[in-house]
């Protein structure tokens, strides 16, 4: 009884997805990526890439959109979706929840020295109660004045980098600002962009390249006022489940996007990449765990 | 010399109203307020600049044909959401009803204890899984279900669903229970089972109650759905968040403006139903006498509607069921556990339940004084806009006012009835965007939105209760003017309904003060989303925990006060 029970399990087993998944090529790839923007935005970005990369893989590749940034951490391992466009935290995140099964795919050129914008409205910039300043200490002693916004709570240069660097700076952003920091629910990087640029904030931390890419106006209205030094952020992150062989070609297909080519460029322009993206060590992000792992728990609690 | 009659004793109100206003100063001491924008002159005008450039494009919001086209699908997408969230809560909560009813489960026959044993197991149970479904509120649950369904309309559904299904249960359970048992007491004295008793006396004397309830959640759903998006449960709420924060408000505008089409149509669509449901010949204005056969055909009328709404969301959301299938079924459950499993065991460390207390007080604080705000205003409006007291004083009063002071009345219930229409068409999260804007992101817009949401919905079940007050009642007295009337005899009468309605919406408050912490409150229910982010599953189950704590406290209180809610 017991032996027909377990050879009924085995045989199950043998059909299941997973197992099946490393045999035969897959029929469908499937990706997210983390919602650091507007959502809207962000889905017609990531349906262009959908296509490019099914030309490229010869499989349907499409966008499965998270509605936050745990939510694609969730999918890549629990095999919902097949790789996802992570941030720094979230990658760390991924490979650790992965347990040992998910890897590093490739990361733009930019990621490996990535910045934090410091911005703040320009009425407080003008009025010459904020000014660009080299060292983040310098803010310690006007702080109480001003509202401070983080991106995302789970980004890496809007709340990791940012907490990281002014909880070195000695300023504890849930106490030493006007009232206690706030987060951006949703919208990313853009949000932060637009509460600062607005005055519903004063100072607020985000992703550099968004405020590079962002319309003069608004830059005109967040003008900055520090700059972080740098770190490691953004990757593609896979999953074993679909097999050596085809993660190394999603590796290519993104390490062989050229500037040189059109439609390759506006790709590598939608996803701010310099130059290109490239292949990585999931070891760089050694780094940001000890970040993620160093900070005071008092914000959790 | 004539003796005065002594004035009765008003001791235990005072006792309650110094309560009142002591536990309202304690919450607003509690709340970290931001209110620079009306404490300073330069603050004051900064945010009334934010506000213009706000109102100058909510004047003209974007009607261009693509921006309607998806405000359309997205508004249908939320009706759906909401028809299939109440059927699916309806279906999940009467099974649970019946379990957690004592007069159907336990009854007060004498039985061995082997057989009253399992039987109190089983209403303590679904009482506990009530107050779990209950507790959680529905954005929470989308948050949690997003991650196993996937960003889509179903999401939005089953979080719906849950959240309903304990509401459901626990009141249609408590409508059973506070029945007097004189009522049904024939049934058994002839001997009939408890199911008998149950079938035919419990559960028809309810009937009327449980309808009532059911399109009053129905409305409450569709305000839900409108918002469920923000987390991932489809409808309009994500679009609103979306231009919201891309700082867009002409858009904003345009979806603001869906919103309350769809909340305020469902609204009225409910009272006409509740119109061709009302069979209470006491009504003040019941049509006549109501035979039997009109009420069955007029039954079947709204089951049909029903039908074929919950059919016509079936068909709309079809793809979404699809798509919702597929992502189920691609589960690694190995690596899903510890969000999905790990939720329910908190960690019991002492640091992670002060932290859970510290955090209750958010919710509490916000919910008490959005209630007492957002009862004050409702109790306010209810006079100017009550049909007994403007249109119809003459039935009572036997006053026989001019023509142009009637047609003012009139306004004046149109008005304010329009008024409070849009306190409780836009959405909680709607109106904390619309006041974030004047006083930035903080306690104070929550606080207000809540505030004026509960005004709206109060203001309804208030004016409901006075205009269903019997006229001969009214007659009574004898009042020389409607004031009078007003304050001496239809007050004394709806007041215990209202500090009942009052309780419930607080309980709805607390939720929804848990709600709005994910979107910036703080609390609760940012911690709880906070802890979920850093992967502190342990913790995060403890906050998740200390909801359902939340919400089964109230509850008991509000039992140990003895207020019940017959009517709805």
């Amino acid at each position: 009884m017991l032996r027909t029970t377990l050879i009924l399990a085995a045989s199950l087993l043998a059909i299941s997805p997973a197992a099946t998944a490393q045999d035969a090529a897959p029929k469908e790839l499937r990706f997210t990526v983390i919602p650091d923007f507007n959502k809207g935005k962000l889905a017609d970005t990531c349906k262009a890439l959908g296509e490019h990369l099914t030309k490229k893989l010869g499989v349907p590749v499409t966008y499965v959109p998270a509605n936050d940034y745990t939510m694609a951490v969730n999918a890549l391992v629990s095999n919902k979706v097949d790789f996802a466009w992570l941030g720094g935290k979230t990658t760390v995140d991924a490979l650790d929840a992965g347990k040992g099964q998910t890897m590093v795919l490739a990361t733009r050129d930019i990621d490996l020295d990535f910045k934090t914008y410091f911005i703040a409205n320009k009425k407080l910039v003008d009025e010459g109660k904020l000014k660009k300043i080299d060292n983040l200490a310098d803010l310690k002693a006007m702080a109480k004045d001003f509202t401070f916004t983080f991106g995302d709570k789970n980004s890496t240069s809007g709340h990791l980098m940012p907490r990281f660097f002014l909880t070195a700076a000695g300023i504890d952003p849930n106490k030493a600002f006007k009232s206690e920091c706030g987060y951006q629910a949703s919208g990313g990087h853009g949000a932060t962009l637009k509460a600062v640029a607005s005055g519903a904030t004063d100072i607020g931390a985000l992703n550099f390249t968004y405020w590079e890419k962002a319309s003069a106006e608004d830059k005109a209205n967040a003008p900055i006022i520090f700059v972080t030094p740098g770190y490691v952020d953004y990757a593609w992150v896979g999953h074993q489940r679909l097999g050596k062989e085809m993660n190394l070609k999603i590796t290519e297909a993104f390490t062989k996007l050229d500037k040189k080519n059109a439609e390759d460029k506006a790709i590598l322009d939608a996803w701010s990449a310099k130059e290109k993206f490239q292949a990585a060590d999931g070891k760089l992000w050694d780094s940001i765990r000890k970040v993620r792992d160093s900070l005071p728990a008092g914000f959790l609690q | 010399m004539t003796e005065v009659c002594p004035a009765p004793t008003r001791g235990p109100r005072h006792v309650g109203l110094w309560a009142l206003v002591g536990l309202g100063l304690l919450s607003a001491s509690l709340l970290s307020w931001n209110l620079e924008a009306i404490t300073g002159f330069k603050g004051f005008l900064d945010a009334w600049d934010r506000l213009a450039a706000y109102l100058g494009a909510f004047a003209a919001p974007d009607l261009s044909g693509a921006m309607l086209a998806v405000c359309g699908r997205l508004a249908i997408e939320t009706l759906a959401v909401a028809i299939l969230g109440v059927t699916t809560g309806f279906l999940l909560g009467y099974p649970l009803a019946l379990g957690a009813t004592r007069c159907l489960v336990l009854g007060d026959e004498p039985a061995p204890r082997w057989v009253r044993w399992p039987r109190g197991v089983l209403l303590e149970g679904c009482r506990l899984l009530l107050d779990i479904l209950r507790g959680v509120p529905d954005i929470a649950w989308a948050i949690v279900l997003a991650n196993l369904t996937g960003v889509n309309a179903i999401t939005g559904v089953l979080a719906i669903g849950l959240s309903t299904a304990g509401i459901f249960g626990k009141v249609l359970s408590e409508q059973w229970d506070n029945l007097d048992p004189r009522r049904y007491a024939a049934l058994r004295s002839s001997g009939a089972t408890r199911a008998q008793v149950f079938l035919y006396g419990v559960q028809p004397l309810a009937a009327r109650t449980t309808l009532s309830f059911l399109l009053m959640r129905t409305e409450c759903a569709v305000r839900n759905a409108s918002v469920i998006g923000v987390v991932g449960g489809g409808g309009l709420g994500a679009q609103l968040w979306d231009e919201y924060t891309d700082g867009s408000w002409s858009r904003v505008a345009t979806v603001l403006l869906g919103l309350l089409l769809v909340t305020a149509s469902t609204d009225l669509v409910s009272n006409l139903v509740r119109q061709r449901l009302r069979v209470d010949p006491n009504h003040p204005r019941a049509r006549g006498t109501i035979d039997r056969r009109s009420q069955s055909r007029r039954r079947l009328q709204v089951a049909l509607v029903a039908l074929v709404l919950v059919l016509l969301a079936t068909w709309s959301l079809a793809p979404a069921m699809a798509t919702a299938a597929g992502e189920l079924t691609r589960i690694d459950w190995d690596f899903a556990a510890p969000y999905t499993l790990g939720l329910f065991v908190p960690d019991l460390s002492l640091a992670a339940l002060g932290s859970a207390a510290k955090h209750s007080v958010v919710p509490l604080a916000i919910g008490f004084l959005a209630t007492v705000l957002g009862a004050a205003l409702a109790a306010v409006l209810v006079f100017p806009a009550s049909i007994a007291f403007q249109v119809e004083p003459h039935r009572f009063l036997g006053e026989n006012p001019p023509r142009h002071l009637r047609l003012l009345r009139w306004l004046s219930v149109l008005l304010v009835r329009a008024f409070a229409l849009v306190c409780r068409g836009v959405p909680e999260v709607a109106w904390v965007i619309l006041l974030a804007v004047f006083f930035r992101m903080g306690v104070t817009p929550c606080v207000l939105a809540v505030a004026i949401h509960s005004a709206g919905v109060l203001h309804r079940v208030f004016t409901e209760s006075l205009d269903n007050v019997e006229y001969r009642r009214l007659e009574r007295t004898g009042g020389t003017c409607r004031a009078q009337v007003f304050a001496y005899a239809a007050l004394p009468r709806v007041w215990p309904d209202w500090r009942t309605y009052t309780f419930f919406q607080f309980e709805v408050n607390v939720r929804l003060g848990i709600a709005l912490g994910v979107v910036g409150a703080g609390g609760l229910g940012h911690m709880f989303k906070f802890n979920l982010d850093w992967r502190q599953h342990g913790a995060a189950a403890t906050f998740l925990w200390a909801m359902i704590g939340l919400t089964v406290a109230i509850d008991r209180t509000s039992r140990w006060l003895q207020l019940r809610r017959n009517r709805c």
